[in-house]
């Protein structure tokens, strides 16, 4: 050990070298960022997310139907958008989470659509807790609440509703946009309860 | 031409009825001065309490899990949800055809010191006063349909005649909140999958092998209106079979955990001078007493109960095919019948599938009804005491607000296939409700 710090000690002794080395580690850090941030981006991709059957059989084939594939404004989010956190280090999470995805998606049969079935509910109910808890922050990346004109008279009066409880978790209301209806199971009723009593 | 029936109680039954000699005559009163209250009824189809909890109702199900009232989204809309309701496969898959998708309800409420009035018009579907209900025809040695509603297999087929009585709703609950959710639900809370004409309805022979429903108890065989509080709990088929023990549903009963609910009856029960007191708890029940109607029908003998008495009908047991729904024809009840005797029927005779009973008794006696159908309008009157001192109704009184809710059964059809209000509130001389019954002098 001391020998070590003896030869760090050593090493150090030029300020040059000093210099050097603390320009090598930001840059080693720099491309560290830069890879991590561009495997974030390519692993938030729609294209990535479906080259598993599970995600193009079903899921992708869901979206492509929603007003979220097709819409007025031209805007179509990315699986990621909506799945993954939009800061860097939540991201990353997400993603060391996600690679859970990989062994399920090796340890069933996908290409039979009762295997999907039979996992729509859970897999429903974890993507929207995940999202109540995060207070739909992925939805905001793109949606603004005060700047939402609602198409609909009831849509208009709930989100005043909403406003005026200071309870805008938007997946609270809005849990079933894009994929096909799974059922409000208890513990994402009874989290939404609490989200509501909780902003009250 | 005015084309027109009157089936009114005070002309049918003269003074039979106490109560109906003590109040006034509704059909007389002078309703200009009372204020009218233009209702949309909606189609609802399919949309039980389950669905509108369920994910397919979408953002709504967050709001009435959080105890919202339905018009807070749906004030203003309720023509639009009828039509949507008919063009959406999952809740109405078997639409009728030419069925709009919403009516024009007008109500009018009133009271004195004694008694509550309440009248309510509509304009029909039919050209025809809906004032008939089910029949049955004796046909090559057996007794088959020969008129029921337009849901039924015969009439789908071809083989029956569209002929259901036409009816006025009124659901209304007590002013302290008592039954859970009926303020911002509405009749919703009555409404449930596994009843009549909805999804996961249990067969018959699985009603009849409940031990509280079934024939060894309130000897049911389908399932009909029900609150969630009398069920141990509530699943996609609505738990119909989960009734709380005898203990519990008595002390819900004690503390005045029902709906009360009022059916004028085109056929069944205003002919007779009453509309049918019922209410909703454990199951749509009638008032206790005896009520104005009773099933014509012995169903292990499968033939009639009653036929008519020849004395009293020109030497007929029967009615002719010529006869039905002819408003001059007569009606069964129990002054004009005997029992059925298979010995005197010929071939193509028509009875009625109900018998009216002129002498109602009891709880099931104190509502009273009288209807006329003009120019393709009915109204419908509907009078009570307000406080009838009965365990199976609910006491109004002056000064206070009720969650209501209103429905009707309009061209040959039941279940199901009727029109609906949103949850709505009665006053009784004050203006905070979406109907105002004022004080007459």
């Amino acid at each position: 050990m001391r020998r070590l710090w003896g030869s760090v000690h050593a090493f150090f002794a030029s300020p040059l070298r000093g210099v050097l080395a603390v320009i090598g580690l930001v840059v080693v850090l720099g491309l560290s960022f830069v890879a991590a941030e561009e495997l974030n981006i390519q692993a938030n991709s729609t294209k990535f997310c479906v080259s598993c059957h599970s995600m193009n059989a079903y899921v992708y084939e869901e979206f492509k139907t929603s007003k979220h594939f097709t819409n007025v404004a031209g805007v179509r989010p990315e699986c990621g958008s909506c799945h993954v956190a939009s800061r860097f280090w939540p991201a990353v999470w997400d993603h060391a989470m996600g690679t859970h995805d990989l062994i399920s998606e090796f340890s069933h049969d996908w290409t039979k659509p009762e295997t999907f079935e039979a996992r729509r509910s859970a897999m429903a109910e974890k993507a929207r807790l995940k999202m109540l808890g995060e207070d739909s922050q992925t939805c905001r990346t793109c949606h603004n609440f005060d700047a939402i004109a609602p198409s609909r008279k009831r849509g208009e009066r709930a989100h005043a509703d909403a406003k005026q409880k200071n309870n805008t978790n938007c997946i609270a209301c809005h849990y079933n946009l894009v994929h096909k209806e799974a059922p409000l199971t208890p513990a994402f009723t009874q989290a939404i309860k609490e989200a509501v009593s909780a902003a009250k | 031409m005015n084309k027109g029936i009157t089936l009114s109680a005070i002309a049918v039954i003269g003074t039979l009825h106490a109560g109906v000699a003590l109040s006034a005559d509704p059909a007389t009163m002078k309703w200009d001065s009372v204020p009218k209250s233009q209702i949309t009824l909606f189609y609802p189809g399919q949309s039980t309490q389950n669905w509108m909890k369920s994910a397919a109702h979408k953002a709504g199900a967050t709001g009435v899990n959080e105890g919202k009232n339905c018009l807070s989204c749906h004030e203003g809309e309720e023509a639009d949800l009828g039509k949507n309701v008919l063009g959406s496969k999952s809740l109405e898959p078997n639409p009728l055809p030419g069925k709009p998708g919403a009516i024009k309800l007008t109500v009018q409420a009133a009271y004195d010191k004694e008694y509550f009035y309440l009248k309510a018009s509509w304009p029909t579907q039919a050209k025809e006063a809906g004032a008939f209900h089910n029949y049955k025809a004796f046909k090559g040695g057996k007794w088959v349909t020969y008129g029921d509603n337009r849901t039924n297999k015969d009439v789908k087929a071809g083989t029956a005649k569209p002929s259901y009585e036409d009816r006025f709703n009124f659901m209304f609950g007590d002013n302290k909140g008592t039954v859970a959710g009926f303020e911002a639900q509405g009749c919703w809370v009555t409404c449930h999958n596994s009843m009549r004409d909805t999804p996961n309805e249990p067969t018959k022979e699985q009603v009849e092998a409940h031990p509280v429903l079934g024939k060894v108890g309130m000897k049911k065989s389908d399932i009909r209106k029900y609150l969630p509080e009398t069920r141990t709990a509530i699943d996609d088929a609505g738990g119909w079979d989960k009734v709380k023990d005898k203990a519990a549903l008595d002390a819900l009963m004690a503390k005045g955990a029902f709906l009360d609910l009022w059916q004028a009856r085109a056929y069944r029960s205003i002919p007779v001078g009453k509309a049918d007191d019922s209410y909703v708890f454990q199951y749509r029940n009638f008032d206790s007493g005896k009520k104005p109607f009773d099933a014509n029908w012995d169903g292990e003998k499968k033939e009639p109960k009653f036929m008519f008495d020849p004395a009293k009908n020109s030497g007929r047991v029967a009615l002719t095919e010529a006869q039905f729904r002819d408003p001059k024809a007569p009606k069964l009840d129990n002054t004009n019948s005997v029992p059925f005797d298979a010995a005197k029927v010929k071939d193509g005779d028509v009875l009625p599938g109900f018998i009216l009973n002129t002498k109602t008794d009891g709880s099931a006696d104190d509502l009273n009804a009288s209807g006329t159908w003009v120019n393709g309008v009915w109204t419908m009157y509907v009078w009570r005491k307000l406080d009838t001192k009965q365990k199976d109704d609910i006491a109004l009184a002056p000064g206070q607000t009720y969650p209501v809710g209103f429905a009707v059964h309009d061209d040959s059809v039941t279940t199901r296939f009727h029109y609906v209000s949103m949850p709505l509130k009665l006053s009784l001389g004050k203006n905070d409700g979406h109907v105002n019954a004022i004080e007459l002098k």
